[in-house]
Parts: C-alpha cells; structure tokens; sequence
C-alpha cells in the first residue's frame, strides 16, 4: 500500500467509524439549555470545598504556631522575682516603679526655710 | 409595542449566528471530547462547558477569526487539561467523584460496548496519546498543521513529526484495518 493509499484508507475508516459513533451520541441539546446548566461548577464544588477547608485548618495551625513560637517583645517574662538581688533591684529595675515611696507619698517633702532672725550688736 | 434598539438587534443576530455554530459544531465538538477523554457522558460535559466559554468570548468580542471548529477544540482542551490536573483521589474528594469514581463511571459507559469506539481505542493502544490526536485532527476532522499546532501547542513540524510516527506506527499494524 503506497504512502498516499494508506492515508486514503486511514481518512476513509476514520470517517466511516465516526459516523457510526455519532449515531450512538444524543442530538445537540438546545443552546439555552447548554448555557444555563453549570454541570462543571458542581463538579468542581468537591474540590473547591477541600480546598477552603484544607486552607482554613492551615491557616489555624500556622497562627497557633507563630503565637507559641514567637520570642516575647519586652526581653525574658519569665525570669522569677526572686532571683533579683536586693541591692541591684533598686537600679537595676528596668521600669522605674511608681509606687516608690518618695513619690506616692502624699504627705510634701520638707522644705529648707530660711529664718532670718535681727543680729544683736 | 416596544421594538428593539439597535443595540439588542446586534446583539440578537450575534446569538443567532452563535446558535448557528453551535448547531454545526456540537457533532464534532463531542467527537473531540470524547477521542480526548475516551467517556461519553465526560465529554458531552466538556463540550457544553466549551460552548459556555465560547459563548462568553463571543458576546465580549473574542470570537474565532476563521473557522470556529480549532478555537472551540482548542477551549475543549483546554478544559480536559483543566480538569486533568485537577483530578484528586476520590478518598480526598469531599463530593466523592475523585478518580476512583471516574474509574467506575468509566466501566458503565454504554459507548465503549459500540464497535466504533472499539475501533478509536485499538487505534488510539498503537500510538501515543499525542500522535492519536494529532492523527485524529488531520485525518477525521481534516485540519492543517498550522491549526492543529495551534489546538495542540506544537509547531507545524512538530505536527508533522507526529503525524507521520503514529502513521508509521499503525503500518506495522495493518488488523486495525481489517475490522
């Protein structure tokens, strides 16, 4: 069989087996039926839920882990109290305390008068 | 009585000319389908979900240039790939119509049992999925290379590379023919 033959053949018999496989599909459906069905969009609900679920759980994993992973913003917050030494907690206090008796006292503190009293010549 | 602007007129010879075309093309917009994911019911759905995104292109001024047949097989396979690539396992699929329902719809299609669809498959087992659509393209639905490279994303010689591989393949099976 030439080269040209055997295309021939080939056009023929794929044509021929197509026609009869036509014959087994349904007519064309109306065209307002075809544009309004959305067969592909429940299809692809499936996925598309996973998708937002599997994103969502994701999402709350990565949050609880960046919240338990993250370094504290105002140096170590766990350091007991007691470990401080009283002679270095008064300056080495890294927040100045409001409650320091100086300055919560209610009370003025004692002022220097001068009291000018007559010389005696 | 209200009568159409001028505006709805066009827009209505536009649909007519729409519906014209998709008259003409579903036979073979189908046989397309279903040569690429060999099930009926499968490709009757991409066929539709085609005609969709045609239609949309069309009202937007997007439509085909020339012939209309290589821009719909072209969004046909586009779909298929679409589609392909999003297939999950169906243990994952919370719709349950993963692959493993796929395999099952597939077993029911009446359309396998018809001699013809047996003929496409036996021709489609000699070659590459490739080189069965490209043959398909040129010899059933008679398109040049320029347009087949185009469907497929090949060049013309990359066309004819194929062309002539899957012929060269059915060669050396000359049964195909006898039945």
């Amino acid at each position: 069989m030439s080269a040209d033959n055997f295309e021939l053949v080939l056009r023929a018999a794929m044509k021929s087996h197509a026609a009869e496989l036509d014959r087994s599909l349904r007519p064309a459906p109306r065209l307002s039926a075809v544009l309004s069905s959305g067969g592909a969009a429940g299809r692809t609900l499936g996925w598309l839920s996973l998708r937002l679920v599997l994103g969502l759980a994701a999402a709350v994993v990565l949050a609880i882990a960046l919240a338990s992973a993250a370094p504290p913003l105002h140096g170590p917050q766990n350091q007991p109290l007691a470990s401080i030494s009283p002679s270095t907690s008064a300056s080495a206090s890294p927040t100045p305390s409001l409650a320091s008796p100086s300055r919560a006292s209610p009370t003025p503190s004692p002022s220097i008068t001068f009291v000018l009293e007559p010389l005696a010549i | 009585m209200r009568t159409a602007g001028p505006a709805e007129t066009v827009g209505l010879a536009s649909d007519r000319a729409f519906e014209e075309v998709y008259l003409a093309a579903w036979p073979r917009l189908c046989r397309y389908t279903w040569v690429l994911v060999r099930h009926h019911e499968d490709a009757e759905d991409i066929a539709a979900e085609a005609v969709r995104r045609a239609y949309s292109a069309w009202q937007s001024g997007r439509g085909p240039a020339g012939d209309p047949m290589p821009w719909l097989f072209l969004i046909a396979r586009r779909i298929v790939i679409d589609r392909s690539r999003r297939r999950i396992p169906g243990w994952l699929s919370l719709s349950g119509q993963g692959a493993s329902s796929d395999r099952e719809m597939r077993a029911a299609d009446p359309i396998d049992g018809v001699e013809a669809a047996v003929w496409f498959n036996q021709l489609r087992d000699c070659m590459s999925s490739r080189q069965h659509e490209a043959i398909v393209l040129r010899y059933l639905f008679d398109l040049s290379d320029q347009q087949i490279g185009r469907i497929m994303g090949l060049s013309a010689a990359g066309v004819r590379t194929n062309l002539s591989r899957g012929v060269a393949a059915l060669r050396k099976r000359p049964e195909v023919f006898d039945r």
